[in-house]
């Protein structure tokens, strides 16, 4: 068994507040909690409203490539406060020998220990980042041409540095974005999207704050492969009643959809800022991008 | 057998992993490109190339006399659509297949067989090595009972070698069973770089011993196939 050692003493960076705002945080907390209990138990059902944006719309989006010189290629993805960093490296060889015929998809996420102010996170895996892991492996391998590599190994390895709510979203669509940078042959990119179900409204990327006022309410995750109209992954937790499923999906793919013109844009962009690296600043003039995927339908 | 890109047409169009290109009726779909239900898509991130055919005609043309006269009537239909594939600058996984040569380097011998770390694939070099085996069976074509894998290859020795098959689970089997296939750089044992005086013999320049080596036969032959 492992044991960490570092975890038994580990260094405590908070910061002391003042008195004050304490005693002010914790009667705020306290009266958040009697109204969410005062909404919860006559309904049954959680209200939140939004105040900075519509509860349909997405927070803003960034992104980078080929930002891990060492990596074969990596992707740096930003929704407001949610930091997220991933590295693809391969097809390599296998180092263990097992799999024969096609390429063996390794997927890591991992919480850097500074990301969250909620929760702690060690060294070690712990189970809510190996069953993130899992479901971003579910959400890509179905996109990689895998036969294209036999006898080798793809790893894929995130890094959460701050989360602010939808982490797998962001996981997902760097890790897609970061196999795209990396050259792996594939059908299509994955974007995701999720939303939160409450009683009156769909929420659509939710924050970190969201995410907890809301615990226990529905939630919905979809991944998709937009130019084939594939849905890679489809995860609901909680309870949801049929027209909210329906509309938080159809919200979901839409915002799937979104994301998959930004993937594409930036993809584009590093690719010919690459070129313009690489010295020959003629040729640029020459490329257009094609929107013949607009035109054509069929 | 890389294809000519014709480079001629300006506009080089840059196209990402899952975007249609065109009918599958219309073009071939080469490296870098898939067909589904009807269509070709694009599979990497890169520029989109079309391949004319005539200027592959003229440059493959006996390949194609010598392979397709069995299948004439397919090969008809296909001559009249162009190639189509997308490849990018930078692109990294080159992967070792059945029939490429590839340059490794002998890691160890024993009395069966040579292990084997494969450096390059055709003229690409790999980032990162693949383990391979060259059996005593496969060494070379004639009098195979008489190998011996110590009088072929030593620990150290460049060898050109064809893979004949993916192998077991650990490693590819590599073949040098041609006269153009075998050790093409060697050091004797005083450190000085060989040179093939017979085609299983290498002699040293600083001590003028002769150790045996399966040398490859090098001449324009392999040079061209590459290319």
């Amino acid at each position: 068994m492992k044991i960490d050692y570092r975890s038994g003493n580990s260094i405590k960076t908070q910061i002391p507040l003042d008195y004050k705002e304490y005693l002010k945080r914790k009667e705020d907390k306290q009266q958040q909690q009697q109204q969410q209990q005062q909404s919860t138990q006559p309904t049954g059902a959680i209200t939140y409203k939004r105040k900075d944006r519509l509860d349909e719309q997405f927070r803003q989006i960034f992104m980078k490539t080929g930002i891990v010189t060492q990596a074969s290629g990596s992707c740096y993805l930003e929704i407001e406060k949610t930091k997220v960093l991933c590295s693809v490296y391969g097809p390599r060889a296998t180092p263990k020998t097992e799999l024969f015929e096609t390429a063996k998809l390794n997927c890591e996420l991992k919480y850097a220990t500074f990301s969250s102010n909620k929760e702690k996170f060690d060294y070690l895996e712990n189970t809510k980042e190996k069953d993130q892991s899992l479901i971003i492996y579910q959400s890509i391998i179905g996109s990689l041409r895998l036969d294209k590599y036999p006898k080798t190994v793809v790893d894929v390895y995130i890094l959460v540095l701050n989360d602010d709510g939808d982490v797998l979203v962001s996981a997902i669509t760097a890790a897609s974005m970061a196999l795209a940078d990396a050259g792996v042959e594939m059908y299509d990119m994955v974007a995701s999207c999720s939303a939160v179900c409450i009683k009156d409204a769909t929420l659509i990327n939710p924050t970190a704050q969201e995410e907890t006022l809301t615990e226990g309410a529905g939630k919905i995750l979809v991944s998709k492969m937009p130019s084939h109209n594939n849905i890679t992954q489809l995860i609901q937790t909680g309870e949801l009643n049929y027209n909210n499923v329906l509309e938080s999906v159809n919200l979901c793919i839409d915002g799937s959809d979104k994301i998959y013109s930004i993937m594409k844009q930036n993809l584009i962009d590093s690719l010919l800022r690459q070129q313009k690296k690489d010295g020959d600043g003629n040729e640029i003039n020459g490329i257009t991008t094609n929107a013949a995927d607009d035109q054509m339908e069929e | 057998m890389e294809k000519t890109i014709d480079n001629n047409d300006s506009q080089d169009i840059v196209v990402t992993p899952g975007q249609r290109l065109s009918k599958a009726v219309d073009y071939i779909s080469l490296d870098g490109t898939y067909v589904h239900k009807g269509y070709i898509y694009s599979s990497v991130l890169g520029f989109q190339h079309i391949v004319k055919r005539n200027l592959q005609e003229t440059k493959e043309n006996k390949d194609e006399n010598n392979n397709n006269n069995s299948s004439s009537e397919e090969s008809n239909i296909k001559d009249e659509r162009d190639f189509i594939t997308v490849s990018k600058e930078k692109d990294p996984g080159v992967v070792p297949e059945i029939g490429s040569i590839v340059t490794v380097q002998v890691l160890r011998t024993n009395p069966r067989l040579a292990s084997v770390a494969i450096l390059c694939v055709g003229t690409k070099a790999l980032k990162e090595t693949f383990n391979g085996i060259i059996r005593i069976q496969d060494v070379r074509a004639t009098e195979i009972d008489k190998v011996e894998i110590y009088k072929s290859f030593r620990p150290g020795d460049i060898v050109l070698a064809q893979i004949i098959s993916l192998g077991d689970s650990r490693s590819y089997y590599l073949s040098t069973a041609k006269n153009e296939l075998g050790v093409v750089f060697a050091q004797s044992v005083a450190g000085g770089t060989m040179i093939p005086i017979s085609w299983n013999m290498m002699q040293c320049p600083i001590t003028k011993t002769k150790e045996f080596r399966k040398v490859a036969k090098m001449d324009n032959s392999i040079e061209t196939e590459q290319e």
